[in-house]
This record gives structure tokens, sequence and C-alpha cells, in this order.
């Protein structure tokens, strides 16, 4: 983009969208943002707030890697509200096969230059005492983080207003004709480039991306300060999330900066109500009180469910629309949007500014899937 | 009333109650006025009485956050206040 | 997890409501049930049981309630619908959880006191009026306590008359209402009880002594006690009704046609979740909703007619005590407003609804759920009660994973 002070829209203020606008602005550009309701209201509000290195394929650790470390850079200007935490993840073998996973996973951490460290049962014991006895050991990789994540888009969103970004919130958008947004109140925005941020509304827009609601539930507990000391998410966790199955549980307990324990996690397709499922939120409990026997005293306060914006191959699609010259996407980021939505916001900036990207930007461009669905009609 | 034939422990010390004592009762007649401390670490004490604003918690027979006041004394029951 | 029984009426809530139904529907041939979170059926009107009370209400429902057949279930908290025609229900004395199935359902789950944050009224000491009735009758030694009673409503004087009776000191019975409107109370309490006078602010002297600042006829004076009851009327308890999915009004009131009947099929209320009354009416009600779920439409007809009488009564007496503009006004910047997660007035002013504030300071995401915060925040702000959630009220990760285990 050779107009340094070109007019970029952004649709949707969740941890995407004001990621964007954040770092659009200080890089001179002019950000209008536009949200229905108010930012990090959406999934951003619904999820864990886990910031972690993700290795379910090359693409999506060299994503989340890279994102990961823009976060560690974003920490020292956050206010204490967005809570953020170096907590790090342990990844828990329950068996002698899961430790084999975890030597593999370890291997692949190393060749990027993630730490990690395999722990034997005495010192996972010693970094969590409340697991139940008879665990196999884990992976503890210490620079993953815990943020509360509709705080930190609330932050974003207001470092960009302060830089001179404009932001709509309230009203929706009704529909976009070439580089025209039009609004429910009949404004009508223009903009250089159009993106479009809005999760699992995207296809509202842009209506030949594949984005599906993937819905999830979680707990919310009392707080018990110190009852873990890390996210501890089960090495079976990759097969929940990269499967195609209809309903997959894992267990993924996470110490929130108020001593609370988040519990997750669950994955459905193709259910659009948000009404809690007993069958699947008692699955997730078990699997939470069978790792840990004794958060079964806990009180759990609150119970809800939330849609990630699942993509067609498990990459996020940040890049061109090949249908509409105007529109930029940045959606379909499934469990991992807040970890990659710093990653997301400079690989869209410095493909915009024709300057050359951190990581190889294409894997995530979305005419990837289009052509491929289009081949297939 | 009067009938004071249990004996529960408050934060160490030795009390004798009636079975239709509820903690809450049990702990402000042994002149205690802070149950627990809030989130920002002050004071607090019951305020609804019925069980629904959680100000009242405790720690009994070492589950934290009992509801005081909805929950009667027993014979052996160690109750502890201001603990998180 | 236990068996899932299933009776033709259960019945939520065991106040004067929930009994006068459960009597009612027993006595029409139905199988019945009365779950309760306390550990003796009563509610706040009867708290303790019906037989501590020598009334003659008291003494004809213990009556009645005795000469049928109906399954008590006491400490037992309804978590929300297991399946549409089931409840789940924990225990709040052990970790047991089981399911109850019912064919008609009639909630009768009471109100909770309205608080409305002054300066100080987090201080241990400060509770709700109907707050140290009940917790005098749970044995709370108050003889010989300096109390005062402050507030707004017909509760006033009877916990003051109550308390007395105790033994308690009571200095003030401060109501915020003009004589006019309320003045035909104050001879039953005494020279204790002063209209148009409230509670503006409240600070702890240490060692137990609060000191009082009231607000009385344009004049401040400064009144010190060892405990200061304060509330301003009721709330409906209507989370779980909302949960399982009937109409809720926005004064929170849950929506009742003629004979109690919800939006919810075979769903009933009854008492003060439909709209504050008193005991009387919902003793009234709980027979409409009774004879209603039953079918008994011969018993039904006469207490429709008497259900109506008093109501109007009962309203005519609660309009009185409209609150005045000065009540909501006497939060500081620095006053809490969420007492569970400490958020102060000051900082939910810049937000423009209720949920946007819950996101980002947390205010109603504690324990309570917004059961105390909601209400004030609706009135201070106009904020529409956010939606609730599962489980409505805290169970343990143990008994949330039973519950789902069939």
């Amino acid at each position: 983009m050779s107009d340094t002070r070109a007019h970029i829209v952004i649709l949707g203020a969740g941890i995407v969208g004001s990621a964007c606008a954040d770092v659009f602005v200080s890089d001179g550009l002019r950000v209008t943002l536009i949200d229905r309701s108010f930012p990090g209201s959406g999934a951003t509000a619904e999820g864990m707030g886990h910031i972690v290195a993700m290795d379910g394929s090359p693409e999506e650790l060299a994503l989340s890697s890279y994102s990961r470390e823009l976060w560690h850079s974003l920490s020292g200007s956050l206010s204490s509200s967005c809570e953020y935490r170096r907590f790090g993840t342990i990844w828990i073998a329950a068996n002698d096969r899961h430790m084999s996973a975890v030597a593999a996973k370890h291997r692949v951490y190393d060749a990027i230059g993630i730490e990690s460290h395999i722990l034997d049962p005495a010192q996972l014991y010693r970094q969590e005492p409340n697991l139940r006895p008879g665990l196999a050991g884990g992976l503890l990789v210490p620079d993953d983080v815990v943020v509360y994540p509709p705080a930190v888009a609330r932050e974003l969103v207001d470092r960009a207003v302060a830089r001179g970004a404009a932001a709509i919130f309230g009203v929706d958008v009704v529909r976009v004709d070439g580089p025209t947004v039009y609004l429910a109140d009949r404004q009508e925005i223009t903009g250089d480039v159009i993106i479009n941020a809005l999760g699992i509304g995207a296809p509202r827009i842009s209506p030949h991306v594949p984005v599906r609601p993937r819905r999830g539930h979680l707990v919310i507990t009392e707080r018990v300060p110190a009852f873990v000391h890390h996210q501890l998410v089960e090495l079976g966790y990759l097969d929940s999330a990269h499967g195609t199955s209809p309903v997959s549980v894992a267990f993924n307990v996470q110490p929130r900066a108020t001593g609370q324990l988040l519990i997750g996690s669950s994955r459905e397709f193709d259910v659009e109500n948000s009404t809690v499922d007993w069958e699947i939120l008692s699955r997730m409990v078990r699997l939470a009180v069978d790792y840990l026997p004794n958060a079964r005293s806990l009180d759990a306060i609150r119970a809800w469910t939330g849609f990630r914006p699942a993509s067609a191959d498990g990459l996020p699609y940040i890049g061109p629309d090949p249908y509409n010259e105007n529109v930029w996407l940045a959606t379909g980021h499934e469990g991992l949007g807040i970890t990659t939505a710093l990653g997301t916001a400079h690989l869209l900036l410095d493909q915009l500014r024709g300057r050359s990207t951190a990581i190889p930007a294409e894997p995530y461009w979305p005419a990837r899937i289009l052509e491929e669905s289009r081949g297939e009609r | 009333m009067g009938n004071d034939d249990l004996s529960v422990t408050i934060n160490g010390t030795g009390f004798a109650v009636s079975p239709t004592t509820s903690v809450a009762a049990a702990i402000q007649n042994a002149g205690i006025t802070q149950f627990r401390r809030s989130v920002s670490g002050s004071s607090r004490g019951p305020l609804c009485g019925m069980g629904a604003c959680f100000e009242c918690r405790v720690m009994i027979d070492g589950l934290a956050h009992r509801r005081s006041c909805l929950t009667l004394c027993r014979d052996g029951m160690e109750i502890l206040t201001d603990v998180e | 997890m236990s068996n899932d029984t299933r009776y033709e009426v259960v019945v939520v809530g065991a106040g004067p409501g929930g009994i006068a139904a459960a009597c009612c529907a027993a006595e029409s041939g139905k199988s019945v049930a009365v779950i309760d979170e306390n550990a003796v059926a009563g509610g706040q009107f009867w708290r303790g049981g019906l037989s501590q009370y020598g009334t003659r209400q008291a003494s004809q429902w213990l009556k009645r309630s005795q000469a049928v057949s109906i399954d008590w279930l006491e400490n037992a908290r309804v978590v929300a619908l297991r399946s549409p025609d089931t409840l789940a229900v924990c225990r709040t004395d052990s970790e047991d959880v089981r399911t109850v199935r019912f064919g008609r359902l009639i909630l009768a789950t009471g109100a909770r006191e309205l608080f409305l944050p002054f300066p100080g009224w987090t201080i241990p000491g400060v509770t709700g009026v109907g707050a140290l009735q009940a917790l005098t009758k749970s044995g709370l030694d108050i003889h010989g306590k300096r109390v005062v009673i402050a507030g707004s409503g017909p509760l006033l004087p009877v916990v003051a008359l109550n308390l007395k009776q105790y033994g308690a000191d009571v200095l003030l019975v401060a109501e915020q209402a003009p004589e006019d409107r309320v003045g035909r109370f104050a001879a039953s309490v005494g020279e204790q009880y002063s209209t148009d006078t409230w509670v503006e602010r409240v600070s702890s002297n240490g060692d137990g002594e609060l000191a009082v600042d009231i607000r009385q006829s344009g004049d401040s004076i400064r009144v010190q006690c060892e405990l200061l009851a304060c509330a301003y009327g009721l709330v409906p308890n209507s989370e779980l009704a909302s949960l399982i999915g009937c109409r809720v009004r926005p004064d929170a009131t849950i929506e009742v046609d003629a004979q109690q009947s919800t939006s919810s099929a075979g769903v009933y209320a009854v008492g003060e979740v439909t709209g504050v009354g008193g005991a009387n009416a919902a003793i009234m009600e709980g027979q409409v909703a009774g004879y209603a779920a039953s079918g008994n439409t011969e018993a039904l007809e006469p207490v429709l007619a008497q259900r109506d009488r008093v109501r109007e009564i009962t309203e005519r007496t609660y309009a009185a005590y409209a609150l005045r503009e000065e009540i909501f006004r006497l939060a500081e910047d620095d006053t809490i407003i969420c007492r569970c997660e400490d958020v102060a007035l000051g900082s939910l002013l810049s937000f423009a609804a209720g949920r946007t504030a819950k996101l980002q300071t947390r205010c109603g995401m504690g324990p309570c759920q917004g059961r105390i915060c909601g209400p004030i925040t609706t009135r201070l702000f106009g904020w529409s009660s956010g939606s609730v959630r599962l489980p409505g009220s805290p169970v343990s990760l143990g008994q949330l994973a039973a519950l789902g285990d069939r």
C-alpha cells in the first residue's frame, strides 16, 4: 500500500479486529473499526484466553509461536485488568504412549526455538501436586500465557482510538459493496481496504468463505488460589482440537489471575443454540475431576457456551478475499483466535504495506480453500 | 432455646450451641464480626441472611466457601473464619 | 446418582406459598414433592418450621400438611432442568445429587431483600432487615444489642417488634417513605418509628461499634449502634424461572395468568416471585396453583376470588413505599456496588450497558451471580439484568459431574 494514509475499515472488534486496529494505526494507517456490539463481546468473551504455541501443523505452529512472541512484547504495555500471566502450559501424559508423544513434541518445539522441558512424574507432581497419582509425566512450556481477552480487546481499541482511529460501536454492518460498507443506521463508510474480522459472522459479508461455528463449553469455579499453577492440558487435546468427530471433550484447566479455575474444553460442530448441554458439560467436568480429584469439592459458579469460527482446514483465513478485491479476510481462527490475533494483524499489515512478512503468509491465504472448493464444483 | 447440646469449634475455640443454631449465628455469638475478606481485602460479614449474597462464607470441616447462614451447626463441626 | 422419582406435582420452595400449593395438590389426590434449600420447611416467614409459630394460620397449615402425604426434600437446591420434565437437584449438605421428574411444576422461590448502596454498607454488622430477623431466628443472640432498623416497607415495623421480643434495644426504625402514606404503621412500633428518615452513611468505630448518619426531616443525626439492618423491600428470586425459560418481566417478576400459570406449559409460579405481596397473598396464590396444577376446578373457583381480594389489599399497601430519589444517590465513587468482586460505583459510570460493565469490571461475575448487585445496577443505571447462567447457584464440580451421569 503506497498510500501511507490509506483508510482501512475493520469489521468486527473482537480480539482480531481490535489487534488489527491497534497495529494499523500504530503504522500510520487511517482506521475505522465497526462492531455491532462493543469490543471483545463475541467469541473473545467466551473463550479461555490461553496463548499457546500449538503444533497441530507446521503452519499452525509458525503462526502461533510468532504471535506468542508478539504477545510477550505487548505485555509490558497492558494494564492489570488484562490479567496477563505467563503461567506456562503443562501437556499432561497419562501413559507411556503419551510420554513418547511428549518427546516428539519437545523435539518439534526445540527445532523452532521454543523452550520446553520434559517432566518425569516426580517433576510433574512437584509442579502440580493436585494432579491425580499415576500419570506418566508431561511437557512444560514455560512461556505460554493466560490473558483476560475482553479487557485486552478493549484496551487495544482504546489505544487505537487515542491515536486517531474512528470507532463505530452498537451498529451492525448490513452489506459491503465494492469499497463501501453499509451500516444499519444508514451510514456509508468507504475504505481503501475492508477487513472482514467478523469471526463466525464473516460469511454474512463474504458468503463464499467457509466458516463453521464450533461450539464449546466452559465452567468457572470459585476462587481457589494456587490450586493449579499452569494451564494443564491433556496430550489427547490435539486429537480433540484437530479431529473432525462431531463431539469431542478434552481435559483443559486454566488458572485465572483471580484464583479461579476455568475448565474446558469441548468441541461440537453443527450446533447453533447456546444452551448448555448437560451430557457434554458433565463429561468435561468428569474429566477435570478425574485429573484433579481434589477439585470435586470446589464450587462451580457459572457454565456457558461459545462458538469458535472454524475454517475448512484448521488454519485461519488471513489475506485477500479472492472474490472481492476490496476485502481482506481475518477469520477462521477456531480456538486460537486470542493466540494468533497479534500475528494476524502484523501479517495483514506487512502485506498491505507490501513489506516482507515475518513468517510466510501464503499458507493462510483464503485463496487456498476457495480455489479448492471451486474445483470441487 | 438454651438447649446447648452440641459443641463446635470456631477458629479452634470450643463453643456449646443448640442444634437449631446456624453457623452464621454461632460465629456472631462468639463475638466475631469478620467472616471473610473480600477480594480486595476488606472485612465482610452476613448481609442477606438467606443464602443469596455469599458474604457469610466460611470454611466448614475443611470445605471453603460454605454459606454459614444456610448451614446448621452439627456436633464436632470445625469452623474457620477469614480463610481464603 | 439416585433414582429419579416422578411426582405429579413438584413444588420448589417451602415458604407459605409453596406449602399451600403442596397441601392443595396433595389434598386433590396428587403425588407431591417439595424441594427447599433450607434444613426445615417454612421459608422466611415461617423460618425454623411451622411448629415454631403459634399463629392460627401456622397451625392451620401445619395440620393440613400433616394430614396428607408430601415428600419434603430439604437441604436440596434445584440447579436447572435436566430435561424438559426433570429437575437436576443437589444436596446442600452433602455431595449427593438426584433428579426429580414432574408432571406439573410450581415455583415458589420467594424473594430476597433489595439493597441499595450507601457509604459503609459493606461493613460487618450491616445486614438486611429480614436478614437480621432470619439470623435471630436461627440463633443469633441479640439480647441487649443496640439496633437501628432502616430502609422501607411493611417489614420494618414487623421486624422491629420481633427483635424487641428477642430483647434487642431498637433505637430507631427509619422509614424513608413520608408519614402521610405509611403513618398507620407507626403506632405498632412506638416512638422509635420515624418516617421521612433514611440512612446516609455508616462508619465503623472499631470494637463492633457502628456510627450511623441518618437524614431525618431535613436534619442529619448520628446514632451509635451495634447492628444496622437496612433494606428497601424485596426482589423476586426468578433465576430458576429464567433458566427454565419462563417469561420474566423487566422488574424480575414472573409473568403468570389468572391460574398462576407461567409462559412455560405446566409450570406455575406463586408468591413473591410473581410480585411482592407478602405471606397472605402467597398462601392464596399457592392454593390457586395447587388446585390448578391438580385440575381440581371445584376447589379452584372459590380461592380465585379470595386471591384477587388479598392481592388488591397488598398492592395498595406496597404502593405506599415508593422509594424517594435521594436513596439512589447515596453511593459515592468509592462505594462498592458488586460485593463479590469489589467493584465500586466510580468504575461503572462509563458503561452504557450491564453486559459491557460485567465483562470489563467483573461486576456481577462473582458467586452470587449478580443477585445483589443486579437489582442495584438496574435501579441506579437502568441496566437490564443479564441472562442467568447455569448452575444458577454454585454447586460442586463433583455434583456437576454426577448430574450428567445417566
